[in-house]
C-alpha cells in the first residue's frame, strides 16, 4: 500500500538512521472500533430500507430545471470561459507537472524527492476533493491536453481529428484498464518509490496518451487517461455544472443522475472501488499470512487479489443492475443497466477514498509540499516550505479520524442510495413532455421495491464490507 | 385533499422512522465497549488477537500483571525464510513499553516503522530491543531478508 511503499523507500535509502524528529510518517490509521462498524452498518441498512419503501415516487431531479443561483452563473461563466483564464490555468497546471517531471528526471533517488508524494498523494488522492469542489477541472487543465494541443499547433492540425476514429462503443474502457494499471503501480509494483521504475511508468503514460491522441484525436484522452476519467467521475458529484452552456450551481444529486454515461463507466467505477477495497484487504492478517506462507511470488498473489476484487465489485454491481431491466419503461436491454446506474456508485467510491486516504493526504501531502521547494535535492527553498515540519497531530485523534471514516462511508452510501433511487425512478417510468413523469404513470410499489432491491442489497454489501475492512481484522 | 394528506403522512412516517433508526444506531455505537489494549503481556507468537477483545496470552511471557506499565513482549522468530508472528495485529497502549525478543537463523534486520527503529540481527544470536510506544497509530514491524511483515502494532 502507499505508506508501505514510502516505507520501503526509507528502508532502501540504506541505513541513514531516521531520527524520530524527522517523522518519516509510515504509520497508518488505527482500525475502526467494532462498535463503529456495527453502528455504521446498521445506519446504512436503516436508511436504505426507509428510502426504498417511503421515499418519493416521481423523479424530482429530471431535468436540471432549477439551478440554485442564476445571477452568479452569468458572471462565473464569463470568467471561466474567458480565453485568458483558460490559458492561465492550463499553464499553471502544466508548470506544476513540469516541476514534478524535473524532480522525476533530474532529482535524487531518495525519500525526499517530492515526485513520489506528487504522484501517489497529490495526484491520485488530491484529485478527489479538488473535483468535488471545482467540478471538471482536470478535463480543462489536463497537461496531456495542453501538450497535445501544442503538438497540433506545431503540425497545424485540428486537435479533435486524428488519423483514425475512435469507436464510440469503446467509451471509457481504456481508462478502466488504466485505473487497473495505476492501482497495480500504487499497490504492487516492487520498488515503486524508486526513480528508475517511476520514470518508466511516467513515460509510458505520456507516450500512450499523447500518441493515442495523435492517432485518435483529443477524444482519446477523455477515453483513456485514468486521472481524467476518475476526476470526471467524481466531478459529477460536484455542485458545478453547465446548464445550457452556463456554469451554474446545481444539486449534486441532480448532476449525478442527469447525463448518460459512456460505455465502460461501470468498469471504471468497479476498478476504483476494487482498488481501494484491495488496498484495505491486503492489510488483514489473513491476507498477509497467506501470501507470506506461500511459495508463489507475492506479486502473483497481489495481482490476483487486485483483479479478484475489481471483478467481484464489477460482477456484483452488474448483477444488481441487470435485475432491474424487467421493471424499466420503456424497456431497456439488460446490458445497458450497469452503464446507466454506474454514476450512482460514485458517492460510495468517494466515501471509500475519503475514509482510506484522508489522513494520508493531510500528512504526506504536507510532506510533499515541504519537499516541493527542493525538487533536485540541492538544498533549494524555492517556495519557502523546505524548512517546515509536518504537522502530524491528526494521528493524535484516532477517535475523530474514526468518526470521519464512518461518516464518509455511511454518507457515501446514503448519497448513493438516494441517487440510485432517483435514477431508478427515471428508468421505471417514461418522461412526459416537460421532463417529469406524467401523473398516473408513477411506478407502483411493487416495481419500485423489487426493481431496486438487488442494487440496494449490493450497495449495503459494499458499505458493510468497507466498514469491516476498516476494522482491519 | 387526500394526496396532500397521504404525502404529509408519508413524510412524517419517513422522518420518524429515520430518527428512530439512527437513534438505535447511536445507542449501539455508544454502548459497545471501547477496545482496550492487552493487559500487560501481549505475546503474539502466531496468534491474531482481534481488536477490541481481550486476548488469551499464549507462549512464553512474563507473568501477566494488569498495570499499564508492564511491557508488551513480542517474541519474533525468523526461521527458514518464514517469520513468526506472521502478520498478527498487536494492541499496545500508548506509552507502554514494547520489548522485541528476536532470534534468527540468518543475518537480517528488523524494522519498526513509525518509530524508525532498525535492529540488526546476526544468525543464531538472540537480540532484545525495548522502546516506548509513545505515538498513536498503526505501524508495521517487518523483516528485511526477505521483506515480510512480522506484526502490525496498533498503538492507541
Amino acid at each position: 500500500m502507499i505508506t508501505a511503499s514510502l516505507t520501503a523507500l526509507a528502508v532502501r535509502t540504506g541505513g541513514f538512521v531516521l531520527v524520530p524528529m524527522h517523522g518519516i510518517g509510515n504509520r497508518r490509521d488505527l482500525p475502526l472500533p467494532f462498535g463503529f462498524v456495527v453502528g455504521g452498518a446498521a445506519a446504512a441498512l436503516v436508511v436504505s430500507f426507509v428510502v426504498l419503501f417511503f421515499a418519493w415516487r416521481s423523479p424530482r431531479y429530471r431535468p436540471l430545471l432549477d439551478p440554485l443561483a442564476r445571477q452568479v452563473s452569468d458572471v462565473l461563466t464569463a470568467v471561466v470561459d474567458a480565453r485568458g483564464f483558460r490559458i492561465a490555468v492550463r499553464v499553471v497546471v502544466l508548470l506544476v507537472y513540469l516541476w514534478a517531471g524535473l524532480a522525476l528526471f533530474a532529482g535524487q533517488d531518495l525519500l525526499t524527492n517530492p515526485v513520489f508524494g506528487f504522484v501517489f498523494v497529490w495526484m491520485w488522492v488530491g484529485l478527489v476533493p479538488l473535483s468535488l469542489l471545482l467540478g471538471p477541472w482536470l478535463r480543462v487543465t489536463n497537461p496531456l491536453r495542453t501538450l497535445h494541443r501544442g503538438l497540433c499547433a506545431l503540425a497545424r492540425t485540428d486537435p479533435d481529428e486524428g488519423l483514425a476514429t475512435l469507436p464510440a462503443r469503446l467509451g471509457c474502457w481504456p481508462a478502466a484498464v488504466g485505473i487497473f494499471g495505476f492501482a497495480w503501480l500504487e499497490l504492487i509494483q516492487p520498488d515503486r518509490t524508486t526513480l528508475p521504475v517511476l520514470r518508466v511508468w511516467a513515460l509510458a503514460w505520456l507516450v500512450l496518451l499523447v500518441l493515442g491522441a495523435v492517432v485518435f484525436g483529443r477524444r482519446w484522452i477523455a477515453a483513456a487517461d485514468p486521472f481524467e476519467v476518475y476526476a470526471s467521475a467524481v466531478a459529477r458529484l460536484s455542485p458545478w455544472r453547465r446548464v445550457d452552456g452556463r456554469v451554474t450551481l446545481v444539486n449534486p444529486l441532480a448532476g449525478l443522475t442527469a447525463s448518460t454515461p459512456p460505455p465502460g463507466s461501470a468498469a471504471v467505477v468497479a476498478a476504483l472501488l476494487g482498488s481501494t477495497a484491495y488496498d484495505s484487504f491486503s492489510n488483514t492478517t489473513f491476507w498477509i499470512s497467506t501470501v507470506q506462507d506461500s511459495t508463489l511470488p507475492p506479486e502473483l498473489w497481489q495481482t490476483g487479489g487486485l483483479l479478484v476484487m475489481m471483478l467481484a465489485v464489477g460482477l456484483s454491481f452488474g448483477l444488481g443492475t441487470v435485475l432491474m431491466a424487467p421493471f424499466t419503461a420503456p424497456r431497456r436491454r439488460a446490458v445497458e443497466l450497469p452503464r446507466l446506474m454506474a454514476p450512482t456508485v460514485v458517492p460510495i467510491v468517494v466515501g471509500y477514498a475519503i475514509a482510506h486516504y484522508a489522513t494520508l493526504l493531510v500528512v504526506e501531502g504536507q510532506r510533499t509540499a515541504i519537499h516541493w521547494s527542493d525538487p533536485l535535492g540541492l538544498g533549494w527553498n524555492v517556495f519557502g516550505s523546505a524548512r517546515m515540519g509536518v504537522n502530524a497531530s491528526i494521528y493524535d485523534h484516532p477517535t475523530a479520524v474514526a468518526v470521519v471514516q464512518v461518516v464518509a462511508i455511511v454518507g457515501g452510501h446514503v448519497l448513493g442510495i438516494v441517487a440510485a433511487h432517483e435514477k431508478s425512478l427515471q428508468l421505471f417510468a417514461p418522461a412526459g413532455a416537460d421532463g417529469r413523469t406524467a401523473p398516473g404513470a408513477e411506478p407502483g410499489l411493487r416495481t419500485v421495491v423489487l426493481g431496486q432491491l438487488p442494487l440496494l442489497v449490493v450497495m449495503v454489501f459494499y458499505t458493510c464490507a468497507g466498514l469491516l475492512l476498516l476494522f482491519s481484522p | 385533499m387526500p394526496t396532500t394528506t397521504r404525502r404529509s403522512t408519508r413524510a412524517t412516517g419517513l422522518a420518524g422512522l429515520l430518527v428512530a433508526g439512527l437513534a438505535v444506531c447511536a445507542v449501539i455505537t455508544g454502548c459497545t465497549p471501547a477496545p482496550t489494549s492487552d493487559d500487560g503481556s501481549g505475546s503474539a507468537s502466531g496468534s491474531a488477537a482481534p481488536a477490541g477483545s481481550p486476548s488469551a496470552s499464549s507462549g512464553s511471557t512474563p507473568s501477566a500483571s494488569s498495570s499499564a506499565s508492564a511491557p508488551v513482549v513480542i517474541t519474533i522468530k525468523l526461521v527458514d525464510g518464514t517469520v513468526s508472528p506472521n502478520g498478527s495485529k498487536i494492541d499496545v497502549r500508548r506509552g507502554q513499553t514494547v520489548r522485541l525478543d528476536i532470534t534468527s537463523d540468518h543475518d537480517d534486520e528488523v524494522h519498526v516503522h513509525g518509530f524508525d527503529i532498525e535492529i540488526p540481527v546476526t544468525a543464531n544470536t538472540p537480540v532484545t530491543k525495548e522502546f516506548v510506544a509513545d505515538q498513536p497509530g498503526s505501524v508495521e514491524i517487518e523483516s528485511h531478508e526477505p521483506e515480510k511483515i512480522i506484526a502490525i502494532m496498533n498503538v492507541r
